[in-house]
Formats: C-alpha cells, sequence, structure tokens
C-alpha cells in the first residue's frame, strides 16, 4: 500500500531518503506543470523541479500539517518558478518564453496567437500569474487556488478574470500593433 | 449597469469551472452578440488548449534530476550536519510528535519546542544577508500579523510550523526576515502594504533589496508607490536612484511614474536625463510628466 503523506513526512523527519524519493515521485509532474506554467520552456521546468525539491526538502519542519502537502508544495514550485528570472542569465532566457510557449505549428496564425498569449501571460503580475498557471496548468480548484494566493474563493475567482480581462487588453493591443 | 458587468460574476465562475449548466448557457448566448466577453472566453479556450499540450518529460529525465537532488541532499548534510541536527531536534521532531500524538501543535509564546524554535528563527534570520538566503531559508512565514508597540517595539505573530507570537525590535532581524519574506511572497496586498510600512522604519540591506524588488515587480500600484515612498529618503544610493529613474521610464502607472518623478526632481538629478526616460516610451501619460517637469522646474 502506498504511504500517506503524513507517514512520508514523517520518515523524510527521521532522514530517510527514500521516504523523499517517494514524495517527489508523487509530486514531480504537478511541479513541472506549474514550473512550466511560468517559464513556459521543458529545460527551464525541470531546472524549477530541481530546486523545488531542495526547497521542500529543507523547509519539510516548517510545514503545519494543517492544509495539504500537495498545496504547500504547489506553493513552493510557484515562488520558485516565479524568482527564477530574478537572475540575469535566467532573465534573457525569460524573454524568449514565447517562443518556447508555442512549438512548430502547422498553423501559423496559431503559433503566431501562441506567442502573443505567452508574452501577454509573461507580463502579468504574480498575483494573477499565479491563479492563471494553477487554473490551467496545474488544474486546481478554486479553493486551492484561494488557498495559495491567500484569499478567500470568490476573491481568487477575481484575481482569475482579472488576469484574463489584462490578458485581453494586452493581446489586443498586440493585434492592432499588427495592422 | 452594462450587460457586460452583469456577466461579469458568471464569467469569473465559468473561468472557474463553477458556473451551472444554466448559467453557462445564459453566458455563451450573451457572448455570441458581445465581442468582449467572446473574446475574453477565447482566451480561456486559448489557456486551456496551451495547459492541455504542454510537452510532459519522460520518466528517465525526471529519475535523473531527482537523483540529481538525493545527491545535492546528501551533500548538503555531509557539509552541515549540525544544522540538520538542530532542525530535526528544534522543529521536525515537535512535527513528528504532535502527527503522533494526532493533534496540531498549540501556539505558544515561549517554553520547551517553542522557544528553541525561537532561537533557531533568529539564528537563522541574523545569518541571513542577501534575498537568495531569504529565499533559501528553510522557514517560511505565513499568517503574519505586525503590531506597533511603543519604545520602537513591534508584536509579531506568525505561522512557522506552529503558530508563534514574540514582541521584537522592528530591528530585529527576524522581523526584517519576515516583513522581506512577505514582499518576495504573492502575499495580499494589505499584508505587503503593512510590510512596506514597517520597512520604512530602518532599511538594512537585505530589507532595501526586497523593496527594490517590490517596486519593480508588484502588481500592485498602491504597493510600488510605498516602495517608491520608502526609498526617497535612500537616494544618495546608486541602485536606489536607478530603480526610480526605471519607474519613471516603465512603470505601466502614471500615478508611479509621476511620484518617481517628484522624487528625482526633488533630488536634483540631471533634467536631461529625466527628460530622456520620459521620453523614451511614446505614452499618452507622457504629457502630464512634461507638465509637472516644466511646474518643478519653474518652482524648484
Amino acid at each position: 500500500m502506498e504511504p500517506t503523506d503524513d507517514e512520508l513526512i514523517a520518515g523524510i523527519a527521521s532522514g530517510s531518503d527514500l521516504a523523499f524519493d517517494r514524495l517527489m515521485r508523487r509530486y514531480r509532474r504537478l511541479v513541472y506543470r506549474v514550473a512550466y506554467g511560468f517559464t513556459g520552456d521543458p529545460e527551464s521546468a525541470l531546472d524549477v523541479v530541481q530546486e523545488t525539491f531542495l526547497k521542500v526538502h529543507t523547509r519539510i519542519g516548517s510545514f503545519r500539517g494543517e492544509g495539504k502537502l500537495r498545496n504547500w508544495i504547489v506553493r513552493i514550485a510557484a515562488n520558485e518558478a516565479m524568482n527564477w528570472k530574478r537572475s540575469s542569465s535566467r532573465a534573457e532566457m525569460s524573454e524568449l518564453d514565447e517562443s518556447s510557449f508555442s512549438r512548430v505549428d502547422p498553423h501559423p496564425e496559431r503559433m503566431v496567437a501562441g506567442q502573443a498569449l505567452a508574452r501577454s501571460l509573461a507580463a502579468l503580475g504574480p498575483r494573477q500569474r499565479l491563479a492563471i498557471v494553477l487554473r490551467y496548468y496545474a488544474e486546481r480548484s478554486t479553493r486551492e487556488i484561494a488557498t495559495a494566493l491567500e484569499c478567500s474563493e470568490g476573491t481568487a475567482r477575481n484575481v482569475l478574470f482579472r488576469g484574463l480581462e489584462k490578458l485581453r487588453t494586452m493581446m489586443t493591443q498586440s493585434e492592432e500593433s499588427l495592422r | 449597469m452594462s450587460d457586460c458587468a452583469r456577466f461579469e460574476s458568471m464569467i469569473e465562475r465559468h473561468l472557474a469551472s463553477d458556473l451551472n449548466p444554466q448559467g453557462a448557457a445564459e453566458l455563451f448566448a450573451h457572448a455570441g452578440s458581445c465581442e468582449a466577453c467572446r473574446r475574453l472566453l477565447a482566451i480561456h479556450g486559448d489557456l486551456a488548449e496551451a495547459a492541455a499540450t504542454v510537452p510532459e518529460p519522460d520518466e528517465a529525465e525526471l529519475d535523473l534530476r531527482q537523483d540529481r537532488i538525493l545527491r545535492e541532499i546528501r551533500r548538503r548534510r555531509a557539509r552541515h550536519p549540525l544544522r540538520v541536527a538542530a532542525l530535526a531536534a528544534g522543529v521536525i521532531l515537535p512535527f513528528a510528535v504532535g502527527m503522533i500524538l494526532g493533534r496540531a501543535l498549540p501556539g505558544r509564546t515561549a517554553g520547551g519546542a517553542s522557544s528553541r524554535l525561537m532561537d533557531a528563527l533568529h539564528d537563522e534570520a541574523a545569518s541571513n544577508h542577501g534575498l537568495t538566503d531569504v529565499e533559501n531559508s528553510p522557514f517560511t512565514y505565513s499568517n503574519v500579523s505586525y503590531r506597533r508597540l511603543d519604545d520602537d517595539r513591534v508584536a509579531v505573530e506568525f505561522d512557522v510550523t506552529t503558530h508563534l507570537t514574540t514582541v521584537e525590535s522592528t530591528r530585529s532581524p527576524l522581523v526584517r526576515e519576515v516583513l522581506a519574506q512577505a514582499l518576495l511572497n504573492p502575499s495580499s496586498v494589505g499584508e505587503r502594504l503593512k510590510a512596506m510600512s514597517f520597512a520604512a522604519g530602518g532599511l538594512e540591506p537585505k530589507l532595501e533589496k526586497a523593496v527594490l524588488f517590490a517596486l519593480r515587480q508588484d502588481e500592485s500600484v498602491a504597493v510600488r508607490l510605498a516602495a517608491l515612498t520608502v526609498l526617497v529618503g535612500r537616494l544618495d544610493d546608486e541602485e536606489v536612484r536607478s530603480a526610480l529613474m526605471a519607474a519613471l521610464r516603465d512603470d505601466p502607472s502614471v500615478q508611479v511614474r509621476l511620484a518617481a518623478l517628484e522624487s528625482l526632481a526633488s533630488h536634483r538629478v540631471d533634467r536631461r536625463q529625466i527628460r530622456e526616460a520620459i521620453d523614451v516610451r511614446p505614452d499618452s501619460g507622457n504629457e502630464a510628466l512634461m507638465v509637472r517637469l516644466a511646474e518643478l522646474e519653474r518652482n524648484p
């Protein structure tokens, strides 16, 4: 039988690498999707996965055990992915987000639209971007998004809505500039 | 109320997948005749499609990364055995005991495990100097509240493993650590503003970096304005001056750009540089900025 999250945490607390290996196996694809939602690049997303789990291991002692471990890990992954752009070498990479977000597509017009979407997404503020990544890339519920944003479910829905409104404005401007 | 405003909460619910089928039908009927709402729903679809086509990494690549992580953990453990042991004793052990007992640890102000935890927090905060140290801290503070007391002290409450309350000097490294984390992480606007008002009490380098980060990156105009206010007394610092110049040039809010202009002009920064910063981007707010700059030049 698969160990529960609590059992894995207790195992990690006692220094078991096997417990941590199992925990990573359980959440690595979710962390990857969150990371990809922010970086738009598979290799960068894998780097973020690596940094996230290192931080999870370092901070596991500060996990209170009241909320879900999954939400706590997602929050660390999101912070890690947002911070990913701070170093200058990474910042250069992030400028290219849109090119990697939309891979070669047989429909060029769709590729251009994908690039515009990725560029606009990268320009959003951290809370709106976090809400969008959690909703679409990590497929989290409104309650989980609210937990990650430390707000009510109503506010979480509104952050998501405002984020999409902002995307609409930016994409409209981008289309107008191409005309 | 316009039709779109009436449908706003419906769209909110639809985006969050919380809208019932009847509401969805009503919304789509409206979108059929409303370009703006149709566009919003199309972006919703595009995002869902983009998320559905994320290139999945293969298992071998993920296994390779996991091996790297475990190797790094073993390397760190070998380098810092005492720190790991201290964390286990002060933090992990109480959590495990609490879990075994089947109940959450109670919030305390001092004594026993909480006292050891508080010592560990103070030690960690005192040893963290840069933003990277703050990010790499083993402790994450959440549910933070501050209450300013007399004689330069502050009562701080936060969750970190357990709920703690402490009274500290506003200049305590622990308070600075909690403030810096609040500015770096996506906490609520209220929390970030509160952290900013305490940060104004005394900026040490780590906190100054966090405030600069907020000025450059925070999505809230109110927080960026607060950051600007905190930084204005430090314009002799080259990094602060160039951050304000960048805010004048690049900030999307005219309000923030105006505040940056006032600060830079009052600090007697070269007017030519200020004009260039305003001119570099064609923007509808430039006119207001130029008018204000002319006023400042007439009445310095």
